[in-house]
């Protein structure tokens, strides 16, 4: 493997989420120059230089300048993209990940050779095709969040087939930020808060962080407020309803010099930011609000013993572009439930119970995964369980590298009633099985009897499809299966049924192998 | 490449899109040379053959354009384009065919015609080759004109000339639509026949609500089941002979079927035995209706309003071709009324809703009832819902349009017979959506999966829950400002994207050959158009229409990679 280009183009907590990613690629490709590609944006993102080689920064902004120049320029938007590509090389990269979700970089795989892609990339009739399973996985569990359960950072390792290390996220402080940083610190313990968030429904209001800081005891430390100069208005919005002396930090930090304060803090209190991933990778404890889209089991802080706070409202998480009018979830949790869980997180004891919201601990999984499992839900239900069995399964049936150091953790027993899971299950493999067979059938086949198979087939999927409509939890894998078929671009008849048969084969193995964990025995690797 | 000639290429005007591009890509050609007239203007010389008058072309083209007494014709040759001018001087339409795309490219280059070429449409012999265009041109004017300098000079100017008068003229279009006897379809029906009109076919309605006094009174008849069923069923198959017979005698190069339309298994096998083409368009789900499955097979195309494995299910039914095809509205029919006092007294309220009191709507409108809930319909009166009852019956589309703009929020809930919640089979987008929408008016409609393809989140406002529908309902009614402009971001792009011109210009360009696509006759029964707007294409100026021409390609090419990307890029910082 001599050049590999990793394609992340979203935003500095996405960056900072990829580091223990490119560090196992380091260790399993000494001899490959690693190419990061990011939006220029971000590419100040102190991602530290022994990671990467090269640093490839797509000019977003710039080609934006041009579209909104006139009628007519949008043409040199064109040349922008052409030079960019060009300025890749012309020799293929023997390996492309791209991590990013998005059409722009879906587009740019299309365009950047490679003899091997991992993720998203748009095909020559136009449609999205997804390549290797771990991503399959991603795309297909958007649309089955409330299963979700792999964090982004194992994600990309799993998509990277690099071993989970358990060494966390790494990110570059210079001497110079600490002195930078110094000036905030004033002996005394330091609690911060993130009041700022790149979308509103992500954010828990000033006025929430500010009565809830007014509920801690003075030993709890003095409130540090950080966050961008944009975000000042949210630090006055606080200030108003402080009743507590304060360190506003807001706007007078760069990123190294806010990862040095962070770093001299004993808790970050925030909204799903960059800011969070920055105190996970210079090691300070973290308390996760999450609301809107967040889903902290997909990007929540990235460390042992991480805390999350969830509503456990009817519409939370909702979907990433969806318009919220009302925000509601904002409310699950009150200053006083949060001001209970930072003492906790400070102090330990007695754990707070929010009568509307779930606590979360993060712990490693036995694969190594970071898992988040609740350590209070009032919703009382099985989802979280569930979610840990569909961990389990992904695990089991996409494979992955085993974890090394401090990356392996213990897999606890599941607590739920399993029984009604069993038939719809059992009913899934059956059927899965019976289209394997049919899609068997089609090599030996002539014309007519491929034809006539292939539709039987295309019936298949949409009775799995109809299935999973009346029993959710069949729904991540036949998401699974749907975007695995969706994505198949084998030619030859044989090929594409000999690809049908595989995940169709795959599906039944899936929803035995979820029966067995739901059950608690051992499950064997497909 | 000169300012001059930059100029001239952008404003060019084609009437086919691929011979603007010929033209734009071609190099200077050889032989062909500028050179000074004696008046001053500038000649273009083609292998020693000037083609205009070397002393005063100005004067020379005055001249022979008071020999063309005709308003429109199509001018064969362009020269330096001094003839040209000069019959628009005098008011005559003019499309004008060039020899070869070199001669533009040169006359480009040589002066000032931004003003001529972006009113009169340019093709080349070449982009005439292509079947069917001579016909489309000699539609557009039957004189042709020669630029004597160009014809002489020109082989292929001169056959054209020979041939012009054989030349058929092309005609629009037949589509005969077809409509159901009673029903919703009804309406649709008759905007689809609308819309195939204004888009310039020669369109005819099969207006079979006529028959329905007949169907009621079978109906009604007081005879078994059994007895009455046949007798339907022979009604129907007679309504659907006399459709047979109707397209026998008028031979439309299509029959466009709404849902319903009295058109069985065996009138359809009539029609394709006498080679007529037919599209179904099914506006309704096809999990209520199902007897599309005998049918199917039987249409040379089918479309749904469900995508997804619907398609999959009419595929294996036998449809040949199956495409998704979303509902639309009106622009001429789903208009805001002006609300007078009386209006809004009788058909004023916070929160509305009209329409049947399915099984869910029951219950799911229940959770606004004290939100001065007010209903519209037939069956309210017997739920739990009567008190908030406003007036009972089946209204016309006058009542309801005064419903729908009086009213602060609709609500649009997707029926479904068998849940009390919302419609867990959210995979089509039922017509009120796009009809309040083109209306302007407000509503919350419940999430389906399409939605977010055809409107963005700031045009339309949806809800996932009931809980959310009840949240929604009390953030609108304290911010009627807020709805009021979501409603008329709505308007935009309903007008922009969701008409029934738009859905039947996609059922003709995929079902007529190339030769018979409808062609917009500028000076015929749209005469007020100017030739500007009957122009079909001209080379992309836009983003957006380089994007439109470069997606026509059957697989996707390098360019078309690239001008997504800015059109992502574009979505994405917009959206910021």
């Amino acid at each position: 493997m001599r050049r590999i280009l990793v394609v992340q183009m979203c935003r500095l907590g996405d960056l900072l989420q990829t580091t223990p990613m490119l560090r196992g690629l380091r260790r399993l490709h000494p001899g490959a120059s690693i190419t990061l590609m990011v939006l220029d944006g971000f590419s100040h993102t102190p991602i530290p230089r022994h990671l990467y080689d090269d640093l490839a920064v797509f000019p977003l902004d710039a080609a934006a300048r041009t579209i909104s120049g006139g009628a007519e320029q949008w043409q040199s938007g064109v040349t922008l993209a052409r030079e960019f590509v060009a300025g890749l090389g012309a020799e293929p990269f023997d390996l492309v990940l791209n991590l990013t979700n998005g059409v722009l970089a879906n587009l740019l795989c299309a365009v950047i050779p490679s003899r091997q892609l991992r993720g998203g990339v748009i095909a020559p009739d136009r449609t999205r095709v997804v390549r290797h399973p771990w991503m399959a996985y991603f795309w297909a569990s958007l649309l089955a969040r409330e299963f979700g359960s792999v964090n982004l950072v194992d994600l990309f390792c799993r998509v990277a087939e690099v071993p989970i290390d358990g060494e966390g996220l790494e990110i570059d402080v210079p001497a110079e930020a600490d002195e930078a940083a110094a000036r905030f610190v004033t002996g005394a313990p330091l609690i911060a808060l993130q009041l700022g968030a790149s979308d509103e429904r992500k954010r828990w209001t000033p006025e929430q962080f500010a009565a809830m800081a007014n509920r801690l005891p003075e030993r709890a430390g003095t409130i540090v407020l950080v966050g961008s100069q944009g975000e000042r208005p949210l630090g006055e919005r606080a200030a108003a309803v402080l009743s507590r002396p304060i360190i506003n930090a807001m706007g007078e930090t760069s990123v190294p010099e806010l990862a040095a304060l962070i770093r001299q803090c004993r808790l970050l209190v925030t909204n799903d930011t960059g800011t969070m991933h920055i105190a996970t990778a210079v090691g300070t404890p973290v308390l996760d609000l999450s609301t809107g889209p967040v889903f902290v089991h997909e990007t929540g802080p990235y460390a042992v013993g991480s805390l999350a706070v969830e509503p456990i409202s009817a519409c939370f998480p909702c979907a990433a572009g969806a318009v919220c009018h009302h925000l509601s979830c904002r409310d699950d949790f009150s200053p006083d439930d949060i001001a209970g869980l930072v003492m906790y997180a400070l102090e330990g004891g007695a754990l707070p119970r929010p009568p509307r919201a779930k606590v979360l601990q993060s712990a490693r999984a036995a694969s190594g995964r970071l898992e988040f499992r609740p350590i209070w839900d009032p919703s009382g239900g099985t989802q979280e369980q569930l979610r840990q069995a569909f961990g389990r399964l992904w695990d089991a049936s996409l494979g992955h590298a085993a974890p090394i150091g401090a990356g392996a953790g213990v897999d606890g027993p599941l607590d739920l009633d399993a029984e009604p899971y069993r038939s719809a299950l059992v009913a899934c493999a059956v059927r899965a099985d019976k289209a394997a067979t049919l899609a068997g059938r089609i090599r030996n086949a002539s014309p007519d009897q491929a034809a006539a198979l292939s539709a039987r087939l295309a019936e298949a999927l949409e009775r799995e499809q109809l299935a999973a409509t009346l029993d959710p939890v069949l729904r991540p894998i036949t998401g699974y299966l749907r975007t695995r078929l969706e994505s198949l671009t084998d030619r030859s008849v044989d090929d594409v049924a000999a690809a049908y048969e595989r995940e169709w084969r795959g599906t039944a193995y899936r929803a035995r192998a979820l029966t067995e964990i739901l059950f608690s025995r051992t499950v064997s690797v497909a | 490449m000169s300012a001059v000639r930059a100029a001239n290429l952008a404003a060019l005007t084609s009437l086919f899109t691929d011979d603007a591009e010929r033209v734009r890509a071609s190099a200077p050609g050889a032989g062909i040379s500028v050179t000074t007239a004696t008046a001053g203007h500038a000649v273009l010389d083609w292998s020693g053959r000037a083609l205009d008058s070397r002393r005063d072309p100005v004067r020379a083209a005055v001249s022979a354009a008071a020999d063309v007494s005709a308003p429109a014709v199509i001018v064969a040759g362009l020269g330096g384009g001094y003839f040209i001018e000069a019959l628009r001087a005098r008011g005559v339409r003019v499309a004008a065919v060039v020899d070869h795309a070199a001669v533009i490219d040169a006359a480009c280059g040589a002066r000032d015609m931004t003003g001529l070429l972006s009113s009169v449409p340019v093709v080349t012999v070449e982009g005439l080759s292509v079947r069917g265009r001579l016909s489309q041109l000699r539609a557009l004017a039957p004189v042709l004109a020669a630029h004597s300098p160009s014809v002489t000079a020109s082989p292929d100017l001169q056959q054209l000339c020979a041939r012009w008068s054989d030349v058929r003229e092309a005609r629009p279009p037949r589509v005969l639509v077809v409509g159901p006897i009673a029903g919703g379809s009804l309406e649709v029906a008759r905007s689809v026949h609308r819309a195939a009109d204004r888009l310039g076919a020669d369109t005819r309605l099969f207006d079979a609500s006529v028959f329905a006094g007949t169907q009621s009174a079978l109906l009604s008849m007081g005879v078994p089941a059994e007895s009455r069923k046949y007798l339907q069923g022979k009604f129907a198959l007679l309504v659907g002979e006399a459709i047979v017979e109707d397209a026998a005698e008028w031979r439309p190069d299509l029959v466009l079927a709404l849902a319903q339309a009295p058109l069985s298994e065996p009138s359809l096998a009539a029609l394709r035995q006498r080679g007529i083409p037919t599209a179904f368009w099914f506006v309704e789900n096809t999990r209520v209706l199902p007897y599309w499955k005998d049918v199917a097979r039987h249409y040379d195309r089918f479309y749904a309003i469900q995508p997804g494995r619907v398609l999959d299910q009419i595929r294996a039914a036998g449809a040949t071709h199956a495409t998704c095809l979303p509902m639309a509205a009106d622009p001429e029919v789903h208009v805001a009324p002006t609300l007078t006092d009386a209006d809004h007294a009788r058909f004023g309220s916070a929160v509305s809703f009209a329409g049947a009191p399915y099984l869910n709507r029951r219950h799911v409108l229940a959770a606004v009832a004290d939100l001065g809930l007010k209903l519209w319909g037939d069956g309210w009166e017997a739920t739990a819902l009567a008190p908030h009852l406003a007036e009972r019956g089946r209204f016309d589309l006058e009542t309801m349009r005064r419903v729908f703009a009086a009213t602060t929020i609709n609500l649009n809930v997707h029926s479904a017979d068998h849940v009390t919640g919302l419609d867990p089979d959210p995979d089509y987008v039922n017509p009120r959506t796009f009809e309040l929408a083109m209306m302007g008016a407000f509503q919350l409609v419940d999430r389906r999966d399409m939605l977010p393809a055809l409107f963005d989140d700031d045009e339309m406002t949806t809800f996932a829950s009931v809980a959310e529908m009840r949240l929604l309902a009390q953030h609108f009614l304290a911010r009627p400002g807020e709805a009021h402009a979501i409603g008329t971001r709505a308007a935009f792009r309903a007008r922009r994207d969701h008409t029934y011109d738009a859905r039947v210009g996609v059922i003709l360009a995929e079902s007529l050959p190339t030769h018979l696509q409808p062609f917009r006759h500028p000076w015929g029964a749209h005469a007020n158009r100017t030739w500007g707007e009957a122009s079909a294409s001209r080379s992309p100026r836009t983003l957006d229409e380089a994007l439109a021409q470069s997606a026509t390609t059957p697989s996707m090419e390098q360019d078309e990679i690239y001008l997504r990307m800015l059109a992502d890029i574009r979505h994405t910082v917009g959206a910021r």
